[in-house]
């Protein structure tokens, strides 16, 4: 079971890594941007490197990058369903590359088992859940009126205030 | 808010700029699997108050000689009613090293469950003591921590390494009236024939000497054997920064120590009365004692002696109190030796004490890290020169002197010098 939980976040990890470089790629080429499909294709590479580093920065600048790509691509007119794939995908590599960093070798006993399971649960659900709906909304062409964005905004800032009280209780 | 958490608001914040500057909808929709990552982690995170943990710790053992391998093991307990993510993380006081196993854990604890932390260490020479446990409780994503500090006391004591010598039959000028084994040149029980006397009422009827008797009528003679008795031995130990050397991980004064050790342990088995003062910035005193009793006190002190600080005036040795120190004792001093240690001696003769120097030498030790050029060699000779006529001097004081290479048996030197009738200085040659 140790020697299963190991090789099942790489692979995780792997496929969320490859998932996001693709759709990070194809969504330059789609657009015939060439120097922002090599752009994509060097932060791709800069991932692997991250993952020998993940106590380092690199990790975070690596999501960043990624992300910042995509929304790149995204404003240039490219497939968004691309970018929302490559981001999520992005996201999820970067939570695993962190969580196998802090892990080590320590996936001994039960307990532990549990804790990579329910981590690995939380992740799938949660970014699972969210690029569907991201998706369904693409697909679905739902358009926002300028003012409706900023009545949301609005909200969201009051809402943040109760998030952060929300945090603190939670947190003690 | 830890940097995990940081990285998604930053995240969060520029999608949600750059969908409101370029009025782009699918920007905002983009944020949604970032959304549902950060709400789960929000969902998902445990209260404080209601989170409770026990922890326990527990050692193999709590006083160990020289440098061994402990095992300790950390228990927590989720006492809450919640399932509890955590990441348990135990730190080492000073100079400890883990051998094996493992010092930080993850886990997801449901109600009454335990885990534990199990990992084996060694250490050099002291006491070391733990406080608490670190314990990080948070949502499995791992994006809103708290850290708990936990309290899990436990100690240990890594006394140093000695190695048991055989008995050294000693000569002290003065013996302690206590049945031992060292012949006190005084008549009495004992298994050495010592001499006839005139019979006194009260002898034993087997100890008369019937020939004696029979050439002298009326007239009774009783045989004396010699009484065998113990000795009173004292220790300095010289903790004073200015004699310390230290080379990488090997320290000159933790030779020193183990000699002491070895001494203390086969003098106490020996069955003698020992005492042990050890003297630097803070004074350490193991009083006067016997048995394992006394061993343990002396480990104790010796387990603690450190060389600190700078040199001081407190620690020059004509401060060193040589009066703790029953009269006519043996005092054994382990020292390097600094340029005005010879006073320390002259007191000693004249108070009265039967002085033993067992001097490390620093030179030698120093050896491996010196150079090889002819100014390096001039300067080795020089302080050779200077250390043999400062031990010569203090050998004149009939003081027997050992001049000890740390990397030989220190015991032959010791038999030689203990058992010599003149008083002369042993080389480790």
């Amino acid at each position: 079971m140790d020697r299963m939980n190991l090789p099942l976040r790489q692979t995780m990890y792997f496929i969320c890594f490859g998932v996001s470089a693709v759709c990070l790629i194809m969504l330059f080429i789609l657009t015939s941007q060439w120097v922002l499909a090599v752009m994509a294709a060097f932060v791709s590479a800069v991932w692997f490197w991250a993952k020998r580093h993940p106590e380092t920065w690199l990790p975070h600048l690596c999501l960043l990058a990624s992300i910042s790509l995509a929304v790149t691509g995204l404003l240039l007119g490219s497939a968004s369903f691309l970018a929302v794939i490559s981001a999520a995908a992005s996201l999820a590599a970067w939570d695993l590359l962190l969580f196998n960093s802090a892990l080590g070798e320590n996936t001994s006993g039960e307990h532990t088992r549990r804790f990579i399971k329910h981590h690995l649960q939380a992740l799938g659900l949660s970014i699972g859940f969210g690029t569907a709906a991201a998706l369904l909304g693409h697909f679905l062409q739902v358009k926002i009126p300028f003012i409706g964005l900023v009545i949301l905004i609005i909200l969201l800032y009051l809402g943040l205030d109760r998030i952060w009280i929300f945090i603190k209780d939670r947190r003690g | 808010m830890n940097t995990k958490t940081r990285i998604v608001i930053l995240i969060l914040v520029g999608l949600l700029i750059t969908a409101l500057i370029s009025r782009n909808g699918d920007a905002a929709w983009m944020m949604l699997p970032f959304l549902a990552y950060f709400g789960t982690g929000i969902l998902l995170t445990p209260a404080r108050d209601k989170t409770k943990l026990q922890v326990t710790r527990g050692l193999e053992q709590n006083r160990v000689d020289g440098s061994p391998s402990v095992e300790t093991t950390i228990t927590i307990k989720n006492l809450s009613k919640d399932t509890v993510h955590l990441k348990m993380r135990d730190e080492q006081p000073g100079d400890m090293i883990v051998l094996d196993g493992e010092t930080t854990r993850h886990a997801t604890l449901r109600p009454s469950e335990s885990t534990f932390l199990h990992y084996t260490f060694t250490a050099p020479r002291g006491d070391f003591a733990w406080e608490s446990v670190h314990v990080e409780v948070g949502d499995p994503l791992g994006l809103i921590t708290t850290e708990m500090t936990i309290p899990a006391t436990g100690s240990i004591q890594i006394r140093p390494h000695y190695r048991k010598f055989k008995a050294i039959p000693l000569r002290p000028r003065s013996t302690l009236h206590a049945p031992g084994s060292i012949p006190a040149r005084l008549g009495g029980s004992g298994t050495d024939f010592y001499g006839i006397r005139e019979y006194h009422p009260g002898d034993p009827l087997h100890s008369l000497d019937w020939r004696m008797t029979a050439r002298h009528p009326r007239k009774f003679f009783t045989k004396e054997f010699e009484r065998e008795e113990i000795a009173e031995i004292g220790m300095i130990l010289d903790a004073r920064p200015n004699t310390e050397l230290r080379i990488g991980d090997d320290s000159l004064f933790e030779h020193s120590v183990g000699a002491a050790a070895s001494l203390a342990e086969m003098f106490l088995h020996q069955g003698h009365r020992v005492s042990l003062l050890v003297f630097g910035k803070r004074m350490s005193i193991a009083f006067p004692g016997y048995g394992k009793t006394q061993l343990n006190r002396i480990m104790n002190c010796l387990a603690k002696a450190r060389v600190e600080g700078e040199e001081r005036s407190s620690a020059h040795i004509d401060f060193l109190p040589i009066r703790m120190f029953p009269s006519k004792s043996m005092i054994i001093v382990f020292s390097p030796l600094a340029s005005t240690d010879r006073s320390l001696y002259q007191r000693l003769k004249a108070s009265g004490y039967q002085a033993l120097l067992v001097s490390p030498n620093p030179i030698d030790f120093a050896r491996p890290i010196l150079g090889k050029d002819e100014y390096t060699r001039m300067a080795v000779r020089t302080a050779l020169v200077e250390r043999r006529l400062q031990l010569d001097s203090i050998a004149q004081l009939q003081v027997p002197v050992i001049d000890w290479k740390v990397n030989q048996s220190l015991y032959p030197l010791l038999r030689n010098a203990m058992t010599h009738s003149r008083l002369e200085r042993v080389q480790g040659d």
